[in-house]
């Protein structure tokens, strides 16, 4: 093996995370709002169809004109598991995984922390963090944690 | 366009596990064990050649695998030749299109093969690849494989009625027991409703016992024009009806969660072309990929009320002498799961179930049999029924 091979450089298909930059991403607003605090989708132009997640062609009426709308900071689990055994290679056990139900109707999948068994609740409300993903490049991922009291 | 009858003629598949062998030495062993299950067969009767197989670039490094899986079969195409993926329902779905392409009268003979290699030294990296099955951009760069989205569906399901760990754990007591009759099965060793309380939790509220297995394997069929049928065979089962919905990928999109709408879809267009109802069944291979699937089965296939799937197979009526016997070659849970294969190796169940050759797993007097295979986040649901006499 060369020097050059065994210097292990960046493979794509090893990658759990996309490439989130404008060079490399149509939707690269998302991240950059996302690094900013705030979780957005994007809100097609034509007929105000709003999907999860962002698309830059709209299921509804197939237009390809959208803007970018912010999503709520708290939504509500609507189903969750916790995973204890064979996840991939990057991620660690306990892995807290839920779907989340926001007020407008919205679902997305989305992993917890900052959480414990006693948080795996259907109906438990829960609030947006952002995650630095680690790695040579700067990128940014979208989780949610349990909302504490007041 | 006149519809011509078609029929599945030959079928034989590798044993299936932690295999010491290669992808195309699965292959090999599923295709000798399909010609020797049809001794009038060749590979020159063989018009057209489908390859069933998900991720071989991932498992094994490979890709144009339908030409190389025709080779090492002997098979030179003259009417088609393409590889067809649907993740875990490849094999149910690459049945339903040379089903097209005979029936409409483009091929006579075309042969179907199933393959995945998916053991791999390490096993992380096959746990890595699977990751690839979901919504990369969306949802695997949150660790989403399969466990914890059917555990998620359990979750709902118990929710909305009442379902236990208890009847999950049955169909895999059931499964466990069928599959270990079945000769090519990954697991032949039954177990016990606290076998699977004490196996290793996986994803809450599955058990590892409540799992499909990684497997390696390979699966081969050949389905022919009723004018050719005789040539190969006494033996052959009909296609009697298909049908197919699909859903989409992102786990957020998925058009239900306790309730499958698209099974109802797709079980409901292969009734009607088959001209049969759910009581009609006498026997089933279903998509056991996590016991919570099973229980979902029966009731959007129609075996009982929505709702009543728990109490469907805690009652024994999916077991034999119930209502209709499901699973009985052991299912994914028992006979594994190599994803491409799956499909192909329930529809050689079948042929074995309708005439009299599944030995001590036989069926009495199975004459109509369903098959369901599904993939992704339960969204896209394949369904085949057979019958032992034309229709
Ligand atoms: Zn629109």
């Amino acid at each position: 093996m060369s020097e050059r091979m065994s210097e292990q450089p960046y493979i794509n298909t090893m990658d759990v995370y996309p490439l989130e930059a404008a060079e490399q991403n149509k939707l690269y607003k998302f991240y950059d709002s996302l690094r900013e605090g705030r979780l957005t989708t994007t809100k097609c132009t034509s007929c105000g169809h709003i999907p999860w997640p962002p698309r830059t062609l709209c299921p509804n009426c197939t237009s390809d004109e959208f803007e970018w709308i912010d999503l709520p900071r708290k939504a509500r689990i609507y189903s969750c598991t916790v995973q204890t055994a064979g996840v991939p290679p990057v991620f660690e056990i306990p892995l807290y995984m839920a779907m989340v139900e926001f007020d407008n109707g919205l679902r997305m999948l989305t992993r917890l922390v900052e959480t414990t068994e006693d948080d795996l609740e259907i109906g438990r409300e829960v609030e947006l963090a952002v995650l630095e993903v680690p790695g040579p490049m700067s990128r940014v991922v979208h989780a949610f944690k349990p909302v504490r009291g007041n | 366009m006149e519809i011509r009858r078609v029929a599945v003629v030959a079928g034989g598949a590798s044993k299936f596990g932690a295999r010491q062998a290669t992808y195309r030495d699965l292959i090999s062993e599923a295709g000798k064990a399909c010609y020797d299950s049809a001794p009038g067969l060749s590979p020159n009767d063989i018009e057209g050649f489908l390859l069933s197989t998900v991720m071989p670039e991932r498992f094994v490094f490979q890709t144009h695998v339908a030409p190389l899986a025709a080779e090492t079969l002997g098979v030179t195409p003259s009417k088609l030749v393409a590889r067809v993926e649907l993740l875990c329902a490849s094999g149910s779905s690459a049945i339903r299109l040379a089903y097209g392409f005979i029936a409409s009268g483009l091929a006579d003979v075309i042969m179907v093969a199933g393959a995945e290699k998916m053991y791999t030294p390490n096993p992380a990296e096959t746990v890595h690849h699977t990751l690839a099955a979901g919504d990369r951009e969306w949802d695997a760069i949150h660790g989403l494989t399969a466990p914890p989205s059917f555990a998620m569906v359990a979750q709902r399901h118990m929710k909305e009625y009442g379902t236990t760990k208890e009847q999950l754990a049955l169909v895999s007591v059931k499964n466990r027991r069928n599959g270990a009759r079945n000769p090519i099965a990954q697991f032949r060793k039954p177990i016990t409703v606290e076998e699977v309380y004490a196996s290793k939790l996986v994803a809450k509220p599955l058990n590892l016992f409540d799992c499909c297995p990684i497997t390696d394997g390979a699966a081969v069929i050949v389905l022919a024009a009723e004018h050719r049928v005789k040539d190969f065979t006494n033996e052959p089962i009909w296609i009697w009806g298909t049908g197919q919905a699909g859903g989409g990928n992102n786990a957020a999109n998925v058009p239900g969660w306790a309730e499958w709408p698209r099974l109802r879809v797709a079980a409901k267009n292969a009734y009607q072309m088959a001209g049969v109802a759910p009581e009609d069944i006498d026997v089933a291979e279903v998509h056991d990929c996590f016991t919570i699937s099973e229980i979902i089965e029966y009731e959007e296939l129609g075996f009982c009320a929505k709702g009543e799937g728990g109490k469907f197979i805690e009652e024994g009526r999916s077991d034999y002498g119930g209502q209709v016997v499901v699973n009985p070659g052991g299912g994914l849970i028992s006979r594994g799961h190599p994803f491409g294969a799956t499909g192909i190796a329930q529809a050689i169940e079948m042929k074995q179930q309708l005439h009299g050759h599944a030995g001590d797993r036989q069926v009495p007097n199975a004459e109509i049999a369903l098959t369901h295979n599904l993939s992704g986040f339960a969204t896209e649901h394949t369904i085949m029924i057979y019958g032992r006499e034309p229709k």
